[in-house]
């Protein structure tokens, strides 16, 4: 079979939808019965293989006719990107859809992005023969919003790419300060549904609650949207320096932080998958999250839930884990194991099962 | 060197994309530039701070709607110069960027994009084409990546894009005869 995947989510830093091709791919090459090449150009990608050359069309499905009747592609499997062909060549159609936030809180996007998610997203999923959902909750998303039979989708969630090591690491002065503080951890550009707003706020009132403690929030991540709200909160704080934004940091310097951190914490509104939940488990540390959207299957038992809507909800799962100390390593303890569940290697054997019935 | 042998497709994706070259950002440094802009502006603003520091006012010329100009003002200062432009690019630019701008002192032309070829692009390319006739260079800036392209042949780019649309179109068009 001749797969041909589609990507094309062209960044300097490697984020969410980039690893989970690259961890898929590179499982799905060991497997040498297939031969993969990319279409479109993607040499900013760790991963190195053949490449068809493509135009693209921004906010419209990519138009693959030209491109199928000059290439022999068995099956297109297209990352997110809409594309579409005429129904009579003969090529199966593939596609994974990581979230459809877009859709579900629509004031998070702005209008092109809802009309992509609404317009060419939809009909691309419409039309596709088989779509890889990241989570249950994705899954229950498509079927509500795009109204497609079950039947059509397949729940494959990502693992960790790259591996990271457990190994712990060092790194530079300029995190040495923190090495010797205690501090919750949170992970993510500053967006309004991830909800860092939330959890300063539940951080406010558990400092209050508790003015002895010198506990720490350490928010990783660029600043992108809703500062002015989030420094306003931060003004109402007594000891404004107990929250720490440290902007964009390094694979290292992530790594260490989440080996450092004495909780992490994800209080997001709604997640396709919830990766970062994974890399801390992965790290052996307490997780408060979420128990909306998917976070719950990321998290099952080896987590602390929280009601992300409300502040007390929040601050109370604070208070169970960074006070109690049996309560933090009893989830430290089973946080490995929940994390194992998850890998690129399960993932690509599922979408290889699948590619073989449709060809 | 572009590769002339396989089939049309290649050739045809080789024969834009040989003409769409990588430079880097430091080509702009001592030009007088007009800027394409849109919401993606902010993406391109640390390039031009390191490259134009406090000559951004004399050196950078924005075009754009009134809401993408704002936040230029906002960026860079209210003495940047700049032409509001409603609706889509057309070559009816080129006239009034005329009319702001002396355009024979303006030495290249940048606009930002999501892909360094982009079919969206192509009514851009119409003004792009204009105003190289007026000698001067054009640029467009992958914003995903952050690296700049120089356009060479913007006929073939354009025509090139342009004929792979016609293309899918026409394949779409083959089949439907077929049935009937």
């Amino acid at each position: 079979m001749h797969i041909g995947i589609i990507d094309e989510f062209r960044e300097k830093q490697m984020t969410g939808i980039n690893r989970v091709v690259c961890g898929t791919l590179e499982e799905l090459i060991k497997r040498t019965e297939n031969t993969y090449s990319f279409l479109g150009q993607t040499h900013y990608l760790p991963i190195k293989i053949d490449e068809i050359s493509l135009f693209f069309d921004k906010g419209k499905e990519i138009d693959l006719n030209f491109l199928l009747l000059s290439h022999k592609i068995d099956v297109v499997h297209s990352f997110y990107r809409a594309y579409r062909f005429n129904e009579k060549i003969h090529c199966a159609k593939v596609l994974t859809i990581h979230d459809l936030i877009m859709l579900t809180h629509p004031e998070v996007a702005t209008q092109d992005v809802f009309n992509y998610f609404d317009g060419p997203l939809r009909r691309c999923a419409r039309a596709a023969d088989i779509i890889f959902a990241d989570s249950e909750s994705t899954k229950k998303d498509i079927i509500d919003y795009y109204k497609i039979s079950e039947d059509k989708i397949e729940v494959v969630y990502p693992g960790l790419y790259p591996r990271t090591t457990r190994n712990l690491i060092t790194v530079s002065e300029k995190w040495q300060r923190l090495e010797k503080e205690k501090f919750i951890l949170s992970v993510s550009g500053l967006t309004v549904y991830k909800n860092q707003l939330g959890l300063i706020k539940a951080f406010r009132v558990f400092m209050e609650k508790h003015p002895e403690s010198d506990l720490k929030l350490v928010i990783t991540g660029p600043p992108r949207m809703r500062m002015e709200e989030i420094y306003d909160e931060l003004r109402k704080l007594k000891y404004g320096d107990s929250v720490i934004f440290t902007g964009y940091v390094s694979e290292k310097e992530l790594i260490w932080l989440y080996q450092n951190c004495l909780v992490y914490t994800s209080v997001s509104w709604y997640e396709g998958f919830g990766l970062t939940i994974l890399e801390a488990l992965n790290q052996g540390k307490a997780v408060i999250c979420s128990n909306t959207t998917s976070m719950p299957e990321v998290g099952g038992d080896a987590v602390e839930y929280c009601n992300p809507f409300d502040i007390e909800s929040i601050e109370c799962a604070i208070e169970r884990v960074v006070l109690d100390d049996n309560r933090r390593r009893y989830l430290e303890k089973k946080s490995i194991a929940q994390a194992e569940k998850f890998s690129y290697k399960i993932a690509a054997k599922k979408i290889m099962n699948e590619y073989e019935k449709l060809v | 060197m572009v590769e002339i042998e396989g089939d049309f497709y290649t050739f045809l994706q080789n024969a834009v994309n040989f003409n769409v070259e990588k430079v880097e950002f430091n080509v702009l440094k001592d030009k007088k530039i007009i800027i394409l802009g849109s919401n993606l502006l902010v993406k391109i603003e640390k390039n031009l701070r390191k490259i134009f520091g406090d000559q951004i006012k004399e050196k950078v010329f924005f075009v754009g709607q009134e809401k993408h100009l704002d936040y230029v003002q906002m960026a860079f200062g209210k003495m940047c110069q700049k032409l509001i432009w409603h609706g889509n690019y057309s070559l009816d630019l080129v006239t009034a960027l005329d009319g702001h701008v002396d355009l024979d002192k303006m030495d290249a032309f940048v606009f930002v994009s999501s892909n360094p070829i982009n079919l969206r692009d192509i009514n851009i390319l119409d003004v792009a084409i204009e105003l190289r006739k007026k000698g001067l260079d054009i640029y467009c800036f992958d914003y995903g990546l952050g690296q700049l392209y120089k356009y060479n042949n913007l006929i073939i780019i354009k025509n090139g894009l342009q004929l792979y649309s016609e293309i899918n179109e026409f394949i779409d068009m083959v089949f439907e005869t077929r049935e009937e």
